[in-house]
């Protein structure tokens, strides 16, 4: 199990430092990354993350009605279309640690005109401010990495998480092909913070991104982490060569 | 993922065409925020249609959990188009069809009636007098193709059906064998008269 170090550190992609610190250094990096963020997503992945998105909605079960927590939901993508298929009766809580990005995101759906069933809330991971039992369906994508305590977000999620809920993570993860592997990483540590650099000003927040793509848990370890919290039939996907991976698991 | 690509294109241009023919959002009303689950036979993946009020939403699904889920080749889906269809294909036993049949019903009239005023449209782009010539010509280009695949299908039907004369009738080939006979009867006698008249110049 990925776990932090017995005094108080962890990771900040290559770097070990307090976990503190943490909070603070990636709190930095999407206040600096998110004006530009939907410009970078698309440019960085070529598009393919909308198609990544899409998967998720697709696996998530989501119907009329439905409560659903969109963690680290940054810009809105997903819960854009969770607001348009849950409908008025439903509820969609977009949360996210960052109030820069949720600024953005508000912004965004609103000129959207997605109004009337969704919630902005700033919030920790860690420690979800909501009661036992609130969600039907809870997604955090290319957020997961970002948590300083993985273990303490998932039991958290699983808390308000409803019997019978699902928990979908949608995270960059291992690529399982070798080829694949080395132009992928020419590319994240090449490619990625110079386009970062021209577009943002800002190479070292995608540097960053590299960095902590690398140090997040693999498919396998994940699934395994999902499991200790008490998610059951946990299960994941690869998507595009395992570049990123799709996990869900379910509250019984 | 280049399933997802696909599912999004599809959903793109039925948003498109709602957005040409607008009355889709009347017919469509009642069937607000219902799944209608298409299952196509010999296909991994399911789809889900559903009409939010506003567009169209299109999902990959390995779950069985619509209001209506619709099992059928993609033949028979074709067909439905026509919602008095539906209920032949099911006696059939061409569709099977689980949940609100009413909801399967509603999407298949509302898309059958799905009619876009194309010169309206075009005029926005070309001008009334372009996009009227222009919309009156691809519906004259559109006549001779079917003219054409009819016509075509008609000959191929020809073709199969009729005995096609490849041999030759035995009444005719014992003609042709006779007259044969006869012709080298004749050159025989030809070349004998021929040898006596060259014999007698000598």
């Amino acid at each position: 199990m990925m776990k932090q170090t017995q005094d108080n550190t962890t990771h900040f992609g290559y770097k070990t430092v307090n976990e503190q610190e943490k909070v603070g250094m990636v709190a930095e990096v999407f206040h600096s990354v998110a004006a530009k963020y939907d410009i970078m997503n698309d440019l960085m992945s070529m598009g393919i993350h909308r198609l990544w998105k899409r998967q998720t909605i697709a696996s998530s079960g989501v119907r009329k009605g439905h409560t659903i927590l969109d963690l680290a939901g940054g810009t809105g993508d997903l819960t854009s279309k969770f607001s348009q298929i849950t409908g008025e009766t439903g509820q969609v809580i977009l949360g996210d640690i960052n109030d820069s990005m949720l600024k953005v995101g508000r912004e965004k759906l609103r000129d959207q005109g997605r109004v009337g069933n969704i919630e902005y809330v700033q919030l920790n991971a860690e420690a979800l401010p909501f009661p036992d039992n609130s969600f039907d369906i809870i997604t955090i994508a290319f957020g997961l990495r970002n948590v300083t305590d993985k273990d303490k977000a998932l039991a958290s999620m699983f808390r308000v998480l409803k019997p019978g809920g699902r928990l979908l993570v949608l995270e960059f993860s291992k690529p399982n092909n070798e080829l694949l592997t080395k132009v992928y990483d020419f590319y994240s540590f090449n490619i990625l913070p110079k386009i970062g650099s021209i577009v943002t000003n800002d190479s070292e927040s995608y540097q960053y991104l590299a960095e902590s793509i690398r140090m997040h848990p693999n498919q396998e370890t994940l699934k395994g982490m999902m499991e200790q919290v008490g998610f059951e039939q946990t299960s994941y996907q690869n998507l595009t060569g395992g570049i990123v991976a799709l996990h869900r698991g379910f509250k019984y | 993922m280049l399933f997802q690509l696909i599912i999004a294109l599809i959903e793109s241009i039925l948003n498109q065409a709602m957005k040409l023919s607008p009355q889709l959002h009347d017919d469509l009303r009642a069937i607000k925020h219902k799944k209608l689950q298409l299952s196509i036979k010999n296909w991994q993946q399911d789809f889900i249609l559903l009409y939010t009020g506003e567009k169209f939403i299109i999902l990959t699904t390995d779950e069985k959990q619509a209001d209506c889920i619709i099992c059928a080749s993609i033949e028979t889906l074709l067909e439905l188009k026509d919602p008095a269809k539906i209920t032949k294909l099911i006696r059939e036993g061409k569709l099977d069809l689980e949940g609100d049949i009413q909801l399967a019903q509603t999407y298949s009239s509302a898309l059958s009636k799905v009619d876009i005023d194309w010169p309206e449209q075009l005029s926005h782009f070309f001008g009334d007098g372009m996009s009227h010539r222009v919309t009156q010509s691809v519906k004259s280009l559109h006549t001779q193709q079917q003219k054409l695949l009819e016509k075509l299908k008609s000959t191929t039907q020809h073709t199969l059906q009729d005995e096609l004369k490849i041999a030759m009738h035995p009444i005719e080939l014992t003609i042709f064998k006779n007259d044969n006979r006869q012709l080298t009867s004749d050159l025989e006698l030809l070349e004998h008269r021929i040898n006596v008249l060259m014999q007698s110049v000598n």
